[in-house]
């Protein structure tokens, strides 16, 4: 019996679908010269994406502006009509902050009815780039519709609707869910045409409920403005529509957003498959404040303690920090000595800025990193007033020893420049003591001190070589560089001593100019005194530098350091009046490596960025100079955390070894080793 | 009994199966030879059109569709048809030479004389309208990438809105201004404009337009000329009627702000915005209800963005004639007419 029925249940089916071959071939319309049979399923998918648009279409509106800045960044800025999308029956409409950035006079709002009403921009979301209006309504608007996340599925159709056309019917751009959690989980992402012809209006699924607002957010967003270079290429990204909503009561209060910071550093590796293993907490920052410790390995994390996800790397950890915003909590679960911790963090917006704590002492190189020897106490400096002394070794910094992992460099890095830290000291009788040390942020004018002092007593006459047969080149080597036309020679002190860390300066000269002898002369009684070796570029073209040529000093770097005994803790870059830029450029790029920067003769252009300064990456400035540029940049440099001494002056390079800046300079590279 | 009324039920199945599956077959075969058709068919009306250019990044190549008898061929306006015959290559390879009959500067469209073309031609059905949703297909030479016999290429897209050109986008320097179907594909690559617009039954819904990109935002703008529009420039070109393209037209006698009582905040950014700053006593702008403070959104459906474009809109509105306003006082929107 069983079979019969499913014979009948076949018979009918069968049946039904001849009629609907018969029905369809009947539907041919004969007039139409290329008419043929409709092509059922492009029919229904074409049907779909006009009923999911119009069913949508009226919870859409356009955004009018009038008025304020054309030129933001450097860009045009769209005085066009975007498109925004209403959230709720009384006239809270999201959009995209895109239209937003020349600050207009005045926002409307244009119904799909074509009514026009005046709106207020209530607070902007700078995470996803998105901005919440108000406007007032006479009658309920018709919200959107949520999309059920948990049934989306990669593939599926999706619309991406506007309303830049036509106030009163969406514009429909057809495209698949491409992605879920991009840009750091903050962002689903499709390929459906997502322009400003279509930002800040919805992303919606074949019902015409709303899975996300269009964006232009993208991983790449470096400055305001620099959004727009990802149109028509098969990318477009949307926030979805349940994080907005659970951010609406917040920013209805007039809440500005914005990412989240928690202060910490971890490590390098592979991102994929290294553990989130804290190296670093910025002092004062909400990770200090939760009493996170280097040394902490991050297990778990999300927004608070009945939300976190497992963190087995970085890229886990980033993609839970990502949805994160500035005033909200990041819930962690570390591991400590074995034992598992559960914190809390309140996340800001910006991080206090971070400036490297100074205690004015010279490390003896020649010392053990776990015993290191205080080699000279710079006169006034915190720990001169502290009483530290020559000869002492310090084993102890707020009672954590040192070892190899947890140098002196790194205990240093992460005092809060504002505090008073404990030193353990063994003097040079054997007895060990404590000292309370008031730290200050590196002084601008500890230059003034005889550096002479401490030589006297560093180098022993044994340690210099024997006339023998070093394997290096000294004196003025030329550098390898090959396949480029730039020429470049170093200076190698001839006492130079493999046994013996070496301090390196990376110049760039000024365009078309370079006398090696000039520089030889110049450096050369520094270089064989303190032990630095001093390595000079000269540019390609004689007309001026290229910024591609910023390769040349990493090249120069990589090559000495592999031929010579280098001091990490004493590498500088440097520049001259248009080689100036490159020095300042190659210290931003790798801000871990180089403790000194050395501007020349220097004009700095006003657009160019400053990253704060971090632990590890806190470089010293040296600028000296007349142009009227230096001064703003100096004073940015200030203010994003940097230690920078200012000279007045053009160093003439034609008179170099006469040069009175010559001095400074040189005790300035001297002291880039102090802590 | 039961048993033999099932057999005999499983053999009347039986043969109903067999015979449906058949139909099915049919079904599945017709529907996929359908879109196979389709696209066979409608290609052969699309032709290849090769002219003067080649330098400068102009290029020497179009596309262009056969209509009605097939002898005549719609094109865009463009500088390829600056040559004395115009080469056309059929789908089938064949090489016809081609006179200009006419253009349509307004609507950038040209009609081309061919002989005895045996091409299939499109209807022009001007009742046909498309949506914002619905699937379209183009059939362009884009590129250059077919020759001789080889087919024109198809790429499928979405409708995305059907809009007017000019009053949406400020940045657009595009000579046809009109309604135009706006797809989400990028259709309108070098070689293709002139090209087919079709829907899912193979019918011409329009005409491929020129490259277009908006200065202001950097968007390209994938646009063709709805089939009315193309049925109604076709009719003007073949009757002789053709107008030449008018971008605006400025008023003999144009309204002033300054004699309509209206004085304005300094204009000292590239955008200031049209804020009143004071109205002049007994003036035309005091009478109409123009009050200091008034912010001006509209005038007659255009937007005013800045005092400068407003300078530019009253350049076009004759002196005597009455205007708009759309004003922000405040939180309101108020509405304002000036008669003079």
């Amino acid at each position: 019996m069983r079979k019969r029925l499913f014979s009948l249940v076949f018979f009918c089916y069968h049946l039904l679908t001849s009629c609907l071959c018969i029905l369809a071939l009947a539907s041919v319309n004969p007039e139409l010269s290329h008419a043929q049979t409709p092509l059922s399923l492009e029919e229904l998918e074409q049907k779909a994406f006009e009923d999911a648009q119009a069913f949508v279409q009226d919870s859409v509106v356009q955004i009018e502006t009038f008025g304020g800045a054309q030129i933001v960044n450097r860009q045009v800025t769209s005085s066009a009509p975007a498109t925004g999308t209403i959230l709720t029956a009384d006239g809270w409409i999201v959009t995209s902050t895109f239209q937003f950035k020349s600050q207009p006079a005045s926002i409307t709002v244009v119904l799909s009815n074509k009514e026009r009403k005046p709106a207020k921009l209530i607070a902007r979301d700078s995470s996803r780039e998105l901005a919440l209006l108000k406007i007032e309504v006479d009658a309920p608007l018709k919200p959107v519709t949520l999309s059920d996340r948990s049934l989306w599925q990669i593939g599926q159709w999706t619309l991406a609707i506007g309303k830049t056309f036509d106030p009163s019917i969406g514009s429909c751009s057809a495209g698949i869910l491409s992605a879920q959690g991009r840009i750091w989980n903050k962002a689903i992402q499709t390929d459906a045409k997502i322009s400003p012809q279509n930002y800040g209006g919805p992303l919606v699924d074949m019902h015409g409920r709303v899975m996300g607002i269009l964006t232009p957010i993208n991983p790449g967003i470096v400055t305001e403005g620099e959004v727009e270079q990802w149109y028509d290429s098969g990318i477009g990204f949307a926030i979805p529509l349940e994080d907005v909503l659970e951010r609406l009561p917040r920013m209805q209060k007039g809440e500005e957003l914005y990412p989240g910071k928690v202060g910490i550093r971890w490590r390098g590796g592979d991102e994929y498959n290294t553990p989130v293993l804290i190296d670093g907490v910025t002092p004062g920052s909400p990770a200090s404040e939760a009493g996170l410790e280097v040394g902490d390995k991050i297990l778990s994390a999300g927004p608070s303690p009945d939300r976190v996800k497992p963190i087995a790397n970085h890229s886990d950890f980033k993609h839970a920090m990502g949805p994160l915003d500035a005033g909200g909590q990041l819930a962690l679960v570390v591991e400590r000595k074995g034992q598992r911790q559960e914190l809390s963090c309140k996340l800001v917006r910006e991080l206090p800025t971070y400036r490297e704590a100074y205690l004015g002492i010279l490390i003896d190189p020649a010392s053990d990193p776990k015993t290191p020897k205080i080699q000279f106490v710079i006169p006034d400096s915190p720990a001169a007033k502290a009483g530290l002394g020559p000869n002492s070794i310090i084993e102890s910094v707020d009672g954590k020893s040192l070892d190899d992992k947890h140098p002196l460099e790194s205990r240093i890095a992460n005092l809060n420049y504002r505090s008073v830290v404990e030193i353990g000291i063994r003097d040079p009788s054997g007895q060990s003591t404590k000292s309370k040390i008031e730290l200050t942020p590196r002084p601008e004018a500890d230059l003034l001190w005889d550096y002479k002092a401490p030589d006297q007593a560093e180098k022993p006459k044994e340690q210099q070589p024997q006339g023998g047969d070093p394997k290096q080149a000294l004196g003025t080597v030329q550098l390898p560089i090959s396949d480029v036309k730039n020429k470049a020679f170093a200076i190698v002190p001839s006492n130079y001593d493999d046994r013996v860390p070496h301090g390196l300066l990376v110049l760039f000269a000024d365009a078309g100019e370079l006398n090696q002898k000039q520089w030889t002369e110049a450096w050369e009684p520094f270089a064989r005194e303190h032990r630095w070796i001093i390595a000079v570029a000269q540019s390609a073209q004689e007309r001026g530098w290229s910024f591609e040529e910023v390769e040349i000093g990493m090249r120069m770097q990589t090559w000495v350091a592999r031929s010579y005994s280098i001091d990490r803790r004493r590498i500088a870059v440097g520049g001259f009046a248009t080689g100036s830029i490159l020095a300042y450029i190659t210290a931003v790029q790798f801000p871990e490596l180089y403790r000194g920067v050395w501007l020349s003769n220097a004009k700095i252009p006003k657009s160019i960025r400053i990253n704060p300064s971090e632990p590890f990456k806190a470089a010293n400035f040296f600028i000296n100079g007349i142009d009227p540029s230096i001064d703003e940049f100096a004073e940015r440099l200030r203010q994003n955390g940097y230690s920078l001494q200012r000279q007045s002056g053009d160093l003439d390079s034609s008179k170099l070894v006469e040069a009175p800046l010559l001095a400074p300079i040189q005790r300035w590279l001297r002291l880039l080793e102090a802590y | 009994m039961i048993q033999r009324l099932s057999i005999l039920f499983a053999l009347g199945i039986a043969f109903l199966l067999a015979h449906s599956t058949v139909a099915q077959e049919q079904g599945l075969s017709k529907s996929a030879s359908n879109l196979e058709d389709l696209f066979e068919s409608a290609q052969r009306s699309v032709v290849k059109l090769y002219g003067a250019g080649g330098m400068r990044g102009l290029e020497s190549y179009q596309s262009g569709v056969a209509i009605g008898d097939g002898n005549t061929i719609l094109t865009s306006w463009s500088t390829v048809l600056d040559v004395d015959k115009v080469r056309v290559v059929t789908y089938d390879g064949r090489r016809l030479d081609a006179e200009v009959l006419g253009v349509d500067p307004e609507c950038e469209l040209a009609l081309l004389k061919v002989e005895d073309s045996k091409l299939p031609g499109f209807v022009l059905d001007a009742k046909l309208q498309v949506r914002a949703g619905q699937r379209v297909f183009s059939i362009t030479n884009l590129f250059g990438i077919a020759a001789g016999n080889e087919a024109c290429s198809y790429q499928k897209g979405v409708v995305m809105a059907v809009a007017n050109l000019q009053s949406k986008f400020s940045g657009l320097r595009s000579v046809y201004r009109g309604k135009a179907i706006v797809v989400d594909v990028m259709t309108n690559n070098p070689g293709a404009t002139g090209g087919a617009l079709i829907d899912l039954g193979g019918r011409l819904v329009g005409i491929i337009g020129k490259e277009l990109r908006d200065e202001q935002s950097g968007i390209w703008i994938n646009y063709s000329l709805p089939i009315d529009v193309v049925a109604a420039s076709v009719e003007r070109i073949n009757s002789g009627k053709t107008r030449q393209a008018t971008a605006m037209t400025l008023a003999k006698n144009p309204h002033k702000a300054s004699d309509l009582g209206l004085i304005f905040i300094p204009d000292v950014i590239p955008k200031t915005p049209a804020f009143v700053d004071r109205v002049r006593k007994d003036s035309l702008a005091e009478k109409s209800g123009i009050e200091p403070n008034d912010l001006i959104l509209i005038v007659n459906d255009q937007r005013i963005d800045s005092q400068k474009t407003l300078e530019q809109m009253f350049l076009m509105i004759e002196r005597g004639d009455s205007l708009q306003m759309l004003i922000q006082r405040g939180t309101e929107l108020v509405r304002v007419q000036i008669r003079p």
